[in-house]
């Protein structure tokens, strides 16, 4: 079957860009949905349909485990602590605010993504196809995103857009026991949103900008 | 040996403490019963052979006996800085029984994808312990950087079959995400500010999952790796850790020697002049730089429970020890690490590596005798703990039996002849 090029590289873009500018405390869940569902789909074309359900459960999983996570905690013990979403250091005022900066540094990622694919072999994928193209753009779309974090929501959601876009880009290369390689990336989703709503449960409410020190 | 009963004991004990020690108050200094549980599970693992699960898993990073020496010889050590440090809270004991799991499987498993996700995971977890330990524009950074750069390992994974990455632009593409990583991790220049700012904020148990659990995995691992890449890969690696490393190890002890009387400094310093050195000689696949940066790493391993900690009264004797077996004045085991070091740059790329190394071994030498002088004059009127002593001792101890033995030392713990 002809592969869909240009419709597999517009999930991917679109899901690039959901995990680029998603904020606040559910970030993680719907940057983690999103760059499933933007990545399953070459998954399903290159390598077969159990890995692109694998991509999609474990995104649904982790933007499940996320909100479960933070209603655990808040009934645990409210402590004193760096809510995930409060920026840890306080930003100057400035021209373009850090959603611009995460917008312009994930436009550098595009032309890094397309060189990628359309260059560089990647198991039994041809390099003509470009199908890498969504792996590699939601994998440098979350990079990005921990480059220019400022609070820990941000380091979560780029770890999960990480995870997921490895794990796409190892089923893509079609290597031996792909599956459970690709799931030991994946759960990196589910795992910073545990982490980050286990924080936000705990910490919520801390309003203030932590510390504005070195 | 298998992976499984090592990094479920770190897993599970350190889940344990993190739920039961904080209701015992005055009984958390019994964290150092995780490391303690782990390193007695390697120890009864520990066998000849190679790694059953990495036998038998595709790719590289085929381990065996030199990693699961490696997981004991880490888990003694943060046995013992979690004797020496200031209790810990929950969170610190639980980021450590999982650092302690993620490091022992990465260095068991065959599959670069997962070893690499086993350090973005840690990385991840320590990043976010820092900050919540110590909000601040260096410990965010911490979280940034050691996260980005164990992603880049990640995306090192799809391209590494190693055997079929001999395409030129992929094998330098694996090449160059595996030698950033690397560098990320180790904190080599420009990426390395994290580990000097944070370590000014954040010591002892909360520094050493990173100084002590991952950073030692991925050094023998990088090496195994590095050696299995493919020529292409292989020069990408030396030309952009070469350089790296040199600069890094340079401006290390540069900043060493200014450090004046801020003795918290100076520890840092000196462990990123020898990871400098170490990335240095993991530009090449010559055996003997190899055998120098393990050295390195197993004295570092021996005294980075009692240097990453404050300095406290009662352990100056022991401190001025640990400063003396970092010398790197023969016989202590920095003289050995550096020497084999020198010794295979010189091998793998002629005399010009010395026009850094050497300075740089003389500059240790100078900061390491002034750490001593320093800790030999600070009031030690007040008395430690039986066993806090003990720990304190122990590790200088240990690290001048690998000065003396270091051949004894690297057949027995890390199986290398």
């Amino acid at each position: 079957m002809q592969v869909n090029e240009p419709l597999l590289a517009g999930l991917g873009f679109i899901a690039a860009v959901v995990v680029t500018l998603v904020d606040g405390r559910n970030a993680v869940s719907y940057a983690s949905i999103a760059a499933g569902l933007g990545v399953a789909p070459s998954v399903g074309e290159i390598y077969g349909a159990d890995g692109a359900l694998l991509l999609i459960a474990v995104a649904l999983l982790a933007a499940l485990i996320g909100p479960l996570s933070r209603a655990l905690s808040r009934r645990v013990s409210w402590m004193a602590g760096v809510d995930p979403v409060v920026p840890v250091v306080a930003g100057r005022e400035a021209l373009f605010g850090p959603r611009s900066i995460r917008v312009a540094a994930g436009a550098a990622v595009l032309p890094a993504a397309s060189w990628v694919s359309f260059n560089v072999p990647l198991g039994s994928a041809s390099t003509v196809t470009g199908v890498l193209f969504a792996a590699a753009l939601v994998w440098g779309c979350g990079a990005m995103r921990l480059l220019t974090a400022r609070t820990l929501v941000d380091v979560a959601s780029g770890v999960a857009a990480v995870g997921l876009g490895a794990a796409a880009a190892w089923l893509i290369a079609g290597g031996v026991e792909a599956l459970a390689g690709a799931m030991a990336a994946a759960s990196l989703a589910p795992g910073v949103a545990i982490t980050a709503g286990w924080l936000g449960g705990r910490h919520a409410g801390v309003g203030a900008v932590a510390r504005t020190t070195t | 040996m298998s992976v499984l009963p090592v990094a479920l004991t770190w897993g599970v004990s350190g889940l344990l403490a993190a739920l039961l020690l904080p209701r015992l108050r005055h009984r958390r200094r019994l964290a150092a019963l995780v490391p303690l549980a782990a390193a007695v599970a390697a120890l009864l693992t520990l066998g000849g052979g190679a790694d059953l699960d990495a036998v038998a898993a595709p790719g590289g990073l085929l381990l065996g006996r030199a990693g699961g020496g490696l997981a004991l010889l880490c888990a003694l050590s943060m046995t013992v800085c979690l004797v020496l440090s200031p209790p810990p809270d929950s969170g610190e004991i639980l980021v450590i029984g999982v650092c302690g799991a993620l490091s022992t499987v990465a260095l068991a498993t065959g599959s670069p994808l997962v070893w690499a996700v086993c350090f973005v995971a840690g990385m991840t977890l320590l990043g976010v312990r820092w900050v919540a330990a110590a909000p601040a524009r260096a410990t965010l950074a911490a979280a940034r950087v050691g996260t980005l750069g164990a992603s880049v390992l990640v995306a090192a994974g799809p391209f590494l079959p190693v055997d079929a990455a001999t395409v030129l632009p992929r094998a330098h593409l694996a090449g160059g995400l595996l030698a950033g990583g690397v560098a990320a991790g180790f904190g080599l220049v420009p990426v390395g500010g994290w580990v000097t700012a944070g370590a000014r904020l954040v010591r002892g148990a909360a520094l050493a999952p990173w100084a002590l659990l991952l950073l030692p995995a991925l050094l023998l691992t990088s090496q195994t790796l590095q050696n299995a890449l493919p020529t292409g890969g292989r020069s990408t690696v030396g030309f952009i850790l070469l350089p790296v490393g040199a600069l890094s190890s340079g401006w290390a002890a540069l900043q060493g020697m200014s450090v004046g009387r801020r003795d918290r400094d100076r520890y840092p310093r000196v462990l990123l002049a020898d990871l400098g050195l170490v990335a240095m000689a993991l530009a090449t696949p010559e055996p003997g730089a190899r055998v120098g940066s393990l050295l390195l790493m197993l004295t570092h391993l021996c005294v980075g429970p009692l240097l990453l900690q404050e300095a406290s009264p009662g352990l100056a004797g022991p401190r001025r020890l640990a400063w003396l077996a970092l010398s790197g004045v023969p016989p202590t085991p920095a003289f050995w690490g550096r020497f084999a070091t020198m010794a295979g740059l010189v091998a793998g790329f002629g005399g010009a590596p010395l026009i850094v190394t050497i300075p740089v071994a003389g500059a240790l030498i100078l900061i390491t005798l002034r750490a001593a002088a320093a800790a030999g004059s600070t009031a030690d009127a007040a008395r430690a703990g039986v066993a806090t002593r003990a720990a304190a001792w122990m590790a200088p101890v240990a690290a001048l039996a690998v000065g003396l033995l270091p051949d004894w030392t690297l057949r027995a713990f890390l199986g290398l002849s």
